[in-house]
This record gives structure tokens, sequence and C-alpha cells, in this order.
């Protein structure tokens, strides 16, 4: 390193140093109330994208109907890249530097984690847009004072598998499913799909013969399906994030005799049919809405709106739950008066929102997950969905649970 | 369980598509002593041309041909304009190592960092001696051994090849002969980008294409290389089927977490035990 760089990054980290110093939480003097959104790649990951796409749309809501306390709303995106150490300097970035009265966000939980001391110690709300494993929660519920201010408008990755768990006895008593296979990819919100789901669905009368982690660089998944080809399995449940693409390939083209479903969360974004050229047909997912269920009254008319702004449907709770959790936050402010987070945590955590995917209240702090949004009657539900051809044009169209339903399962051409 | 013929089946596929991988980089390795780290990006830029031309109705067979070109042209431009200003190989491989993140930037910032499906060559499945096999993946062994016939042939049977070997020898040697080297050097160059660019396209489409698809690749041919003996394509086809077998065989016996290091081991243990690999020779000074 030239002596010309080593002045340049020490000078820097003397800036980053001194603006750590001089800044602070409280918004006092701003005219504007200003959101800070950390999202992964947004413009080029879908997961990201879609963050940006629902916080803008949020934003603009909010000022078309007079902004937050008669002050307008301003939205600053950062990208965290995926890394734990980019997070945390866009995130200082927003709290000292730009006075940001919330941060939103974050995908990776890996990042999120990293993350959670910063929030900490600057105590200001995050409102969560992405990450989904419960450890986040149960770091609230090892200190609850400390992080109590994060929330997590969408649940965690537990609620996914009783939902899975809930379709695979469905899929019993409809297709006759009896033999089920985990594949999951290596990263900490798969932890339950290889840990926890395989007693659930032994418990819900089905057998599970093959149980595998996977890490995320794998793009042969020939001899994996060979492994659950030859276990005789009717079905896989997939936990990826990252590797849908050349396992929706091989799994199609090899013409493998075992459904897909899980959380597939690539194939959640509606722009993935198109992109997989519709390798993804027949492809069974869990998710928190799309765009053809109607969750609640706001579902298709979110998702409408959604699709006029940016020309694709609302993806997974990229979407979702950031819209959601900001059109929550700014109405809890509303009723509090005040963006003070001492006064806006509590609130929050007794607040009732109808969003566009149900009722989201928040888990107390004495429960396993606080500040996870509440699942089952009357609050939030995960649907299943599997991609299905109308037309030439692939559509996402739900299978289960029952009530919410737009079709009926379509069992692959070659089984 | 463990499916013995399965694993052979997979085999063949998978050493046919590697040793198509690896051949471009040990064909520049062996002539001109450089390391190409672009060949990645060719790798990139081959199933990514393919999935565009197969887009705007051109088909994928049309998309392969145009693959081969992109590839050969990306190779010629990066020879002519760069590489071959440049004489120290550590330099040539920094350089290379920026046009790939070049490429890769690029690819990520047009398409995005979503998977994108290369269409099947080739559709449906046939079954020989009770072993299903996808006519993509049959084909992927075919065109696999056409480019290894031809570049073989090429290579042993034609003046222009004897000179490639000649040049691979002894560079100042060849020189003295009469031969243009440096024309042989942008030769061996662009057919690496032709073999690479193909590779690219039979590569996405039995996995995927992404913006960083290149990675994988690069490694497998770094390790092909150096367990085949530098230069060697006879040995590069054979370690390419050995990586191949141990790829499937980890992932289908032992465990798919550690699938990604059996290359990388091969390369220690090949350079601790045998640093000339299985046909190598000693690079020329």
């Amino acid at each position: 390193m030239s002596r010309r760089q080593f002045v340049g990054l020490a000078g820097a980290g003397a800036t980053v140093s001194l603006a750590g110093c001089i800044g602070g939480s409280d918004n006092g003097g701003s005219d504007s109330i200003t959101i800070g959104l950390l999202a992964f790649e947004p413009g080029s990951a879908p997961q990201g994208t879609a963050q940006e796409q629902a916080a803008e749309l949020a934003v603009s809501d909010l000022n078309d109907d007079g902004g937050i306390l008669g002050e307008d709303v301003e939205l600053l995106v950062s990208n965290t890249q995926g890394s734990a150490s980019t997070a945390s300097d866009r995130y200082l970035e927003f709290v000292t530097d730009d006075n940001v009265d919330i941060t939103a966000g974050v995908f990776q939980t890996e990042v999120m984690t990293g993350l959670m001391s910063d929030i900490a110690d600057h105590q200001t709300i995050h409102m969560s847009g992405g990450h989904t494993s419960p450890t986040i929660a149960e770091m609230l519920a090892d200190d609850y004072e400390q992080y109590k201010y994060q929330f997590r408008p969408y649940g965690n990755a537990t609620h996914w598998i009783e939902s899975i768990t809930d379709l695979a006895g469905h899929m019993q008593d409809e297709e006759d499913w009896e033999r089920i296979a985990i594949l999951a990819e290596e990263y900490e919100w798969t932890q339950s799909f290889s840990n926890d789901l395989p007693d659930m669905i032994e418990d819900a009368g089905l057998e599970v013969v093959y149980n595998q982690r996977y890490p995320s660089d794998t793009e042969n998944f020939t001899p994996l399906f060979d492994n659950i080809e030859s276990e005789d399995a009717d079905a896989v449940v997939m936990a990826q994030a990252h590797t849908a693409g050349p396992a929706m390939i091989q799994w199609r083209e090899e013409e493998r005799e075992f459904a897909m479903c899980g959380q597939i969360s690539q194939i959640i974004d509606p722009g993935s049919y198109e992109s997989f050229d519709g390798d993804n047909e027949f492809a069974i997912s869990n998710a928190p809405a799309v765009h053809t269920a109607d969750l609640t009254d706001q579902t298709a008319d979110f998702a409408e709106r959604y699709n006029d702004e940016f020309d694709v449907y609302p993806n997974d709770a990229f979407s979702y739950a950031t819209y959601d959790g900001l059109m929550m936050w700014a109405e809890v402010v509303e009723q509090e008066d005040t963006t003070d987070a001492e006064d806006i945590v509590p609130a929050l955590a007794e607040a009732s929102y109808e969003g566009t995917r149900g009722v989201i209240e928040f888990n107390d702090q004495d429960h396993e997950f606080p500040h996870d949004a509440r699942f089952g009657e009357g609050y939030l539900q995960r649907i299943n969905f599997q991609w299905q051809e109308q037309d030439g044009e692939g559509i996402q169209e739900v299978i289960h649970p029952d009530g919410l339903a737009t079709a009926d399962y379509q069992e692959p051409p070659w089984f | 369980m463990v499916d013995i013929v399965s694993i052979g089946a997979n085999t063949i596929v998978l050493g046919s598509l590697y040793a198509l991988i690896a051949m471009g980089f040990t064909l520049i390795f062996g002539v001109a002593g450089q390391a190409n780290l672009a060949h990645g990006g060719t790798i990139t830029i081959g199933a990514f041309t393919a999935w565009y031309v197969a887009g705007l109705g051109g088909g994928v067979w049309v998309g392969l041909a145009a693959a081969t070109v992109t590839g050969a042209l990306f190779h010629v431009v990066l020879y002519r304009v760069f590489v071959r200003h440049i004489d120290n190989p550590v330099n040539v491989l920094i350089l290379t190592l920026l046009a790939w993140f070049v490429v890769e930037y690029s690819f990520l910032a047009i398409i995005g960092s979503e998977p994108r499906s290369v269409p099947s060559l080739l559709g449906g499945t046939t079954s020989i001696a009770g072993v299903s096999f996808l006519y993509n993946n049959l084909l992927i062994f075919v065109l696999s051994w056409v480019f290894i016939g031809a570049l073989f042939g090429f290579v042993n049977y034609t003046k222009t090849g004897q000179a490639i070997i000649a040049t691979s020898m002894n560079e100042r040697g060849a020189a003295l002969v009469g031969i243009k080297t440096d024309n042989i050097t942008l030769l061996t160059w662009a057919l690496a980008g032709v073999l690479a660019g193909s590779a690219g396209v039979l590569y996405g489409s039995f996995r995927a294409a992404s913006w960083d698809m290149g990675m994988t690749p690069l490694v497998l041919a770094f390790a092909i290389v150096i367990l085949g003996g530098i230069g060697s394509i006879r040995g590069s086809v054979i370690a390419a089927y050995i990586i191949g077998f141990l790829e499937v065989f980890t992932i289908s016996a032992v465990s798919p977490r550690l699938s990604g290091m059996t290359a990388l081991l091969v390369i220690i243990i090949v350079l601790l035990v045998k640093p000339t690999g299985l046909y190598g020779r000693e690079l020329p000074g």
C-alpha cells in the first residue's frame, strides 16, 4: 500500500469516527421524516429491488396522504452488498450522518445478526424486511431491553415449516404423498428445516426418508436428486434462497419423479418464470402472499398498484412486509405524535394493523419470538402456490390452504 | 443409498463437460505459458450469448454458433489489445483477472443477479443399458468429444498445429525456424475462446447461466490442468473425468459440503506428489 493510499484510508476512517462522535439519533430540527433502507443489491438482486420498490411505494403513499406528523417523508437507500461489515457502515451513516427516524430492510440473517448490536447502540427502530431465522427473535427473548428496537412484520421460518407441514398433510390426502425428502441450503434460516421439520412431518403421519444440507454454491444437483429418487421420495422440500436456478433446470430437464416444494425464495419472485424460461413450472413454494391470493381486501389492490408502478408484481416479504412495516410504523407515529423510539417501541408492540397480508400484531416480550408478527386465525397466514402455465404465461396459483386456493395442484406430465 | 451406475453415468457427462471447459485453458497455458483467468469470463460470455440469441428467437443452436464467435472475439481483443504487450506472466495473470471482473460485473449490471436458463440443445430422454440419459447430456458428451477430436486432429495433423506444438515447446526456437509465434499465440487464444464459449453454452444448459458462473469452471480448469499436466490435451481430458468422478462421488456418497474441496485437494496433492501432473512437462524457461 502506498503512503497516499494509507493517508487516504486513515482520513476516511477519521471522518467516519468523527461523524460517529457528533451524530445522534435525535431528529430534532429536521423538517422531514427520513427512512433509511438497507437493501441487498437494489436494482440488481430481486430481493433488494423489491425492498426498494416497496419502500418507494410506501413513501409515495404516505406523502400523498400528507406525510407523517405534517412533514414530508424522505427515503434513503443503501446497498448492504450482502456483507455484515458493509451493512454496519451504511447503518452508521444513516443514524449518525442522516439522522434517520427509522431503518428498514436487510435480507440475510447473517447480516442482520451483526447489525443487531448497532441497532441496540443507536436505539433507532428497525423494521425488518427479509431475514427469516428465529435467531434474531431469540436475541430479543434473551435481552429484550437491548434489542427491543427491532420488529419483524412477517415472523420467522418456523411459520414456514408449519405451513409446509400442513401442505404435506394435504398432499398426503390428495396425491398420496407418503415419503418426503428435505434439501436445505447451508444458511442460518434453514436450520429449522433440517432440525425441526422432520419431526413435524413425521407427526403429521408422513415419513422423512432423506435429509441433507448442501453449500450455497452447489450447482450440480444430479447426484442429490439421484439419492432422493433412490429413496423413492414423493416430494422434496427445498429450503433455498440462492440455488433455485440449477435445481429447477435439473429437476425438470432430468424429469425427476418427485414433486418439488418448500421455501424456494427465488421462485416466489413473480419475474422468475421468465428468467427461468419456465423451468419452475409445477414447482411449489411457500410464501407470505402472491398477487393472486386474496388474503385481505388490500392484497389485490396493493399488488395491482405495485404492478402499475414497477411493471412487476410484489415479491415475497421483501415487498409485502417492507410496505406493511413502514405503513404500520407511520400509523403508530401519528397516533403517538412522536418519532421518539422510546415511545414508539411500546406502542408498536401493542399495535394492531391490517396490512396487505392480514392483521399484524407482534409477539410480546415474554414470547419465544418477541416482536415477530403473530400467525394464525385473525393474524397472518402463509400460502403454498404452484407455478402453472395458462395461455403461455406463468402464473402463481395458490393450491393451499383450501380457503385461499385459486387452482388445483397440477402433476408434472412426466410423472 | 449410493447408486454406482448413476455415479458412472453422471461422471461420463460431467467429465466431458469439464474436459471442454479445461481445454482452452490448458491450450493457452501450454503454448504461451499464460494463465488466463478471464477464461471464466469467456464461459459466461458464451452462456449469455446463447441465452440472448435463443431469447431473440434465433434458437439455441444458432446461439451455440454465436457463442463460439463471441468467445473467440473476446479472446482476440483481449490478446491483441492487452496481453501481447505484456511479457511478465504475473502481469498477464493480473490483467486477465481484471478482465474477468469487468465481464462479470458488466453482466451483473445488465442482467442482474438472477440465474437464467439456457435452453437445452436437445429435449427428451433415452435409456442405454438400463441407465436413463437426457439427450442434452448425451449431446454434451458427443459435442465435447467432437471438439476434443477436432482440436487433437488440428494440433497433431496440420502444419499450423505443428507450429502450435513447436511454439509450446520453445518459443524462441520456433521463431528461429520461421514460425510467426505471435500469430500462433493469437490463434491459440482464439481457439481457446471458441472452446470456452461453447463450454459456456453447454454449462449453462446443464446448470444455469449467471453473472458469477465463471468461478467454478475456472477452479475446475486449474485443477484439471494441474492434474493432467500443463500443456497436455490428453492429460486434461483424463483429468477432467477424474475430477468429474470425484465431484459426483463426493456429493453422492460422502457429503455435498465437501464437493467444492475435491478440486482444491487434488491441486494440493498433485503439487506435492507429482508437480508435472499426469502427462505434463516442465514449462520452458
